[in-house]
């Protein structure tokens, strides 16, 4: 499928290693094909300037500790990234592992992507939230309660069978102020969850869009609307708002060994560590680890997130690439 | 003339010392936390205690469930969670005039209102539905909340004749005329 993406159709179709990006799925750790890999993405990194949507908040590279280093909890301390207590469980080594998500696209580089608020929130809140909202009390609060005092007629419906009375006027204060108290949570995060500096005012306000049919809020279902993103921008949300909870931005790569002790690798090396097949097999469908003193393949500890879809997850490595993480 | 006054001066304390008695018992019909009061008497006002008794708001609960205070006093509401809570209440004795939303703040602020008015206070955070606690106002200091099982234990009640009230969350009030000297028992069935 092709897209008009300013002039996009032109590089993609004279690219000479279209035959190559065909055969990924078979490449995926040879070191010469990575390399070519890596010259598509160079050549793609322009166009993914451009397209550009978002043009509120530039894309800029994830920096800096992890959100659970920074929080000073160890990975198994904490029910943060998580995302395994409700979705799949990554294969043994020798398993083979599926990914049920659409097989990556040819052009997902060049693709602008039509982004709801149910997808901002897939991108940046399940991962800790989970896909009902309820998160894992009492780490992780659940968003339902707080998003359903901002609606006026939530509030009125909940004093009514409480057998109070409530004016519209009041009604309309309190949810005024759960709104902003909500806003405020996003943009400064709050003692346990991170800020969020990397979503522009259209995004939030599709997110809330979406919390609010999430919390059953009447009527929120027609609230709804898309927002075109760029590649990096979708690849920035995943890794700023899900990766970077538990992998520090940048630092040495761990040995076997003390991955076994629990260290989690940096982002900064994944693009020269794996493959981009390899990357997004992992992180959509589970693949071992070597770990241990005598390297070993494991499964690993990372969740699946198979609520990606591989061209998601291809923009993160897109992302990784062209922003590499800072200190 | 000045040992006369302070043989006086004892004597009265004494008086008074041993004219004040305890009014205890059990609220029973309803379970948990219920508040038993001397309501007002009439011809006295008691100055507003200087003491903020504390509402907090910890792990989405408040803390505690009930409390009972002297009218007049200034109730500070924490907030000891992570996330933003809010105080509101609908009415207060169930005048709906005096509704009131306290604001809606994030951990470490504390705020503080002076009720005025005696009545039950039913405190409810908007951003958490399930969360509530009850303030309940009294017009005379002489007041107890009881334990789970009911047991209360009013201190410091000088002897005489008295209307003392139970409440209790969801239920009607019982009161009941009372006669204190020394220690005086009163005993409350309350039902829904």
């Amino acid at each position: 499928m092709k897209k008009q993406e300013c002039g996009s159709e032109g590089v993609l179709a004279s690219a000479p290693s279209k035959g190559r990006m065909k055969s990924w799925s078979i490449m995926s750790s040879s070191i010469t094909s990575m390399k070519a890999l890596m010259a598509i993405l160079v050549l793609l990194s322009p166009l993914a300037g451009q397209a550009v949507r978002n043009k509120e908040i530039p894309v800029t590279a994830v920096k800096g500790e992890s959100w659970i280093s920074h929080l000073h909890k160890r990975f198994s301390d904490t029910s943060m990234g998580k995302t395994y207590h409700s979705g799949p469980v990554a294969p043994m080594p020798g398993e083979k592992s599926s990914s049920g998500q659409e097989k990556l696209s040819l052009d997902f580089a060049a693709r602008t992507m039509a982004v709801h608020g149910a997808d901002v929130y897939r991108l940046n809140c399940r991962g800790c939230h989970e896909e009902s909202g309820h998160g894992t009390p009492p780490e992780i609060n659940s968003v339902i309660d707080p998003v359903r005092a901002t609606s006026p007629e939530v509030i009125m419906a909940r004093m009514k069978k409480a057998g109070m009375s409530m004016t519209r006027a009041n009604a309309t204060l309190l949810a005024k102020q759960s709104n902003t108290a909500l806003l405020d949570r996003f943009h400064k995060g709050g003692q346990d969850m991170p800020p969020f500096p990397q979503l522009s005012e259209p995004e939030i306000r599709a997110l809330l869009a979406y919390l609010r049919q999430l919390a059953g809020v009447p009527g929120a279902e027609k609230e709804q609307v898309a927002i075109n993103e760029s590649p990096a921008h979708i690849g920035e949300q995943i890794v700023r708002s899900t990766c970077h909870i538990c992998h520090n931005a940048v630092g040495p790569n761990p040995t076997p060994e003390q991955i076994l002790d629990g260290s989690i690798p940096p982002l900064s090396t994944l693009t020269t560590r794996t493959s981009l097949p390899e990357f997004v097999r992992k992180v959509t469908a589970g693949n071992p680890i070597s770990m241990g003193v005598t390297a070993m393949p494991f499964r690993g500890r990372m969740p699946v997130f198979d609520y990606l879809s591989e061209d998601e997850v291809a923009n993160a490595y897109l992302y990784l690439t062209l922003y590499p993480p800072q200190e | 003339m000045k040992n006369i006054v302070l043989i006086l001066a004892i004597l009265v304390g004494l008086a008074l010392a041993s004219s004040a008695g305890t009014i205890s018992g059990q609220v029973s019909g309803v379970a948990g936390q219920s508040v038993v009061y001397v309501d007002t008497i009439s011809g006295k006002t008691f100055p507003a205690p200087a003491q903020h008794p504390v509402i907090d708001q910890k792990g989405l609960v408040f803390q505690p469930h009930v409390t009972a205070v002297q009218v007049g006093t200034t109730v500070d509401f924490l907030n000891s969670d992570s996330v933003a809570h809010n105080v509101f209440w609908t009415s207060i004795g169930g005048n709906k005039k005096l509704n009131h939303n306290l604001g809606t703040w994030p951990k470490g602020d504390r705020k503080s209102f002076k009720f005025d008015t005696p009545g039950a206070v039913p405190i409810l955070c908007n951003v958490h539905p399930e969360m509530s606690a009850y303030l309940v106002v009294v017009p005379t200091p002489y007041f107890a909340t009881s334990d789970q099982a009911g047991n209360y234990k009013i201190e410091n009640v000088p002897d005489g004749s008295y209307t003392v009230i139970a409440w209790h969350e969801g239920a009607k009030n019982q009161s009941k005329p009372v006669s204190v000297s020394s220690d005086t028992k009163a005993d409350f069935t309350l039902s829904k």
